[in-house]
């Protein structure tokens, strides 16, 4: 009993992704980046194969990108959401820098999330800059995962 | 946005306008296949120009590293780079990664260069009319250099090289049996072969490995009168080679535009559009028909339960589609 309680967000979000691809006429596409100086290759990865696992088609970016370089790739490939994990305490100028850049391309449009070590004192400076949603863990549960699932919707 | 807005925004170079005029061909509804089709008929004029080149090769051949060695020496020399890279990693939940920009940082990064990972999960055989499209809306935005990625496992090699001018085979060294791992047909499409990752202690085993290749491509009869594909070594960290490939490709481009033979080409490969066009067709009509679509779960089971014979069936199932 407890672990189908477990296994239905999972279910859900297959559900979810079905109808999505039936009204879209593709798969929720998501770029996973690896920005900042200090990057978590192998977290990234594995929230990368944790998403194309769940029915996500996900593009990850090369290590060390700019926030320039980030908001063209997701601009190139179309994706609708950029994910991002923070691993040093510069996630605040690359939040303010990545909108920027989004902005200047005129793909404003494009969900960004965040992951990695922040802290909670953060979180509102973060949401007020343009992210739509903070994981608190990665890879995310279940419930996370329908949650950042809604920014596709 | 409408289809006019597509097209211009194509002409005028637009990345992003680029990129989701993809999407939209890429897309599964009809209703966004409806806009590719007035968008790709629209730019057709305006493409054709480009040089456009298939490479495939086996996983962990360095397809990507030397396409980002490939592509920045074009850049270098004032071109303009699209990649299409087609991925089949799937999982079997349908979603897909794309690591391919992952080993691209500078070529992806460059003002002259365009990257366009696909996924291929969940739709058969999409690929073709997909990426001969997205050659078209490249062309046309004035790309001039068209890279067609894919990887040397599946039949996307046969669709890939009936839609591009030249296809690059490549291979790696020391491997035991040379011609492991690769199909002969895969060989047999191959208008020059090059063995990668000719560098440091490696480069003795590439020149061995290239006069396996060369007897090996003896014994074939080439697909053209005026071109015998050639074996070449090549290295994506030293850069040894690249530039002769390059050359090797204006070569071929120079023989078959004199003889002719590029035309010819050119328009057998629209003839085997025109084909992929009207298959792919077919079969979505006869899975969209209400006929077959109501019956169809029935005769499966009927099928799978020995009681009625496939050939039956599949009779059963054409004359409902016809009906």
């Amino acid at each position: 009993m407890r672990v189908m309680q477990r296994e239905k967000p999972r279910m859900q979000i297959k559900q979810r992704i079905e109808q999505f691809v039936k009204r879209e006429g593709r798969r929720p596409r998501i770029l996973v980046s690896n920005m900042g100086k200090k990057c978590h290759d192998h977290d990234t990865r594995q929230l990368a194969a944790f998403l194309a696992e769940s029915g996500f088609d996900v593009d990850i970016s090369p290590l060390y990108q700019t926030c320039r370089g980030t908001a063209r790739m997701a601009i190139e490939n179309d994706v609708h959401v950029i994910c991002f994990l923070s691993a040093e305490n510069r996630h605040k100028s690359l939040i303010t820098d990545l909108t920027r850049q989004l902005q200047a391309e005129h793909a404003e449009n494009i969900r960004i999330v965040m992951g990695g070590a922040i802290p909670q004192s953060d979180y509102r400076f973060l949401y007020a800059a343009g992210v739509d949603l903070i994981l608190s863990s990665v890879p995310a549960d279940g419930a996370a995962l329908n949650q950042l699932f809604d920014l596709f919707e | 946005m409408k289809v006019q807005d597509y097209i211009d925004g194509v002409l005028a170079k637009n990345r992003r306008i680029v990129a989701k005029t993809i999407t939209l061909i890429e897309s599964s509804l009809p209703s966004h296949q409806e806009m590719a089709k007035a968008i790709v008929d629209a730019l057709l004029p305006h493409a054709g120009k480009a040089v456009r080149i298939g490479i495939t090769g086996v996983p962990g051949v360095g397809k990507s590293t030397y396409i980002e060695s490939f592509g920045l020496q074009l850049v270098k020399q004032g071109h303009r780079v699209a990649v299409l890279a087609i991925d089949p990693s799937s999982s079997k939940s349908g979603g897909s990664i794309m690591g391919d920009k992952t080993r691209m940082e500078k070529l992806s990064l460059e003002q002259q260069a365009f990257i366009r990972p696909s996924p291929t999960g969940g739709t058969l055989g999409g690929v073709a009319r997909r990426t001969r499209e997205t050659i078209v809306v490249c062309e046309a935005a004035g790309f001039d250099v068209i890279i067609v990625e894919t990887v040397g496992v599946g039949q996307s090699e046969t669709t890939v090289a009936s839609m591009v001018d030249f296809f690059l085979v490549l291979m790696l060294a020391g491997a035991g049996d040379e011609l492991q791992g690769i199909k002969k047909g895969v060989l047999e499409l191959a208008d020059a072969i090059a063995i990668n990752k000719a560098d440091g202690d490696n480069i003795q085993n590439a020149q061995k490995a290239k006069i396996e290749y060369e007897k090996a491509l003896n014994l074939l009869t080439p697909s053209s009168k005026n071109w015998s594909p050639p074996v070449l070594t090549c290295s994506a960290v030293t850069m040894d080679g690249i530039e002769d490939i390059w050359q090797t490709i204006l070569n071929h481009k120079k023989k078959l535009e004199i003889s002719g033979e590029l035309r010819e080409k050119r328009r057998g490969q629209a003839l085997d559009w025109l084909w992929a066009l009207v298959e792919e067709g077919l079969k979505d009509r006869f899975y969209r028909n209400p006929n077959v679509e109501k019956s169809l779960p029935q005769i499966i089971k009927a099928v799978e339960k020995g009681k009625t014979a496939p050939t039956i069936a599949a009779d059963t199932l054409l004359n409902l589609h016809d009906q």
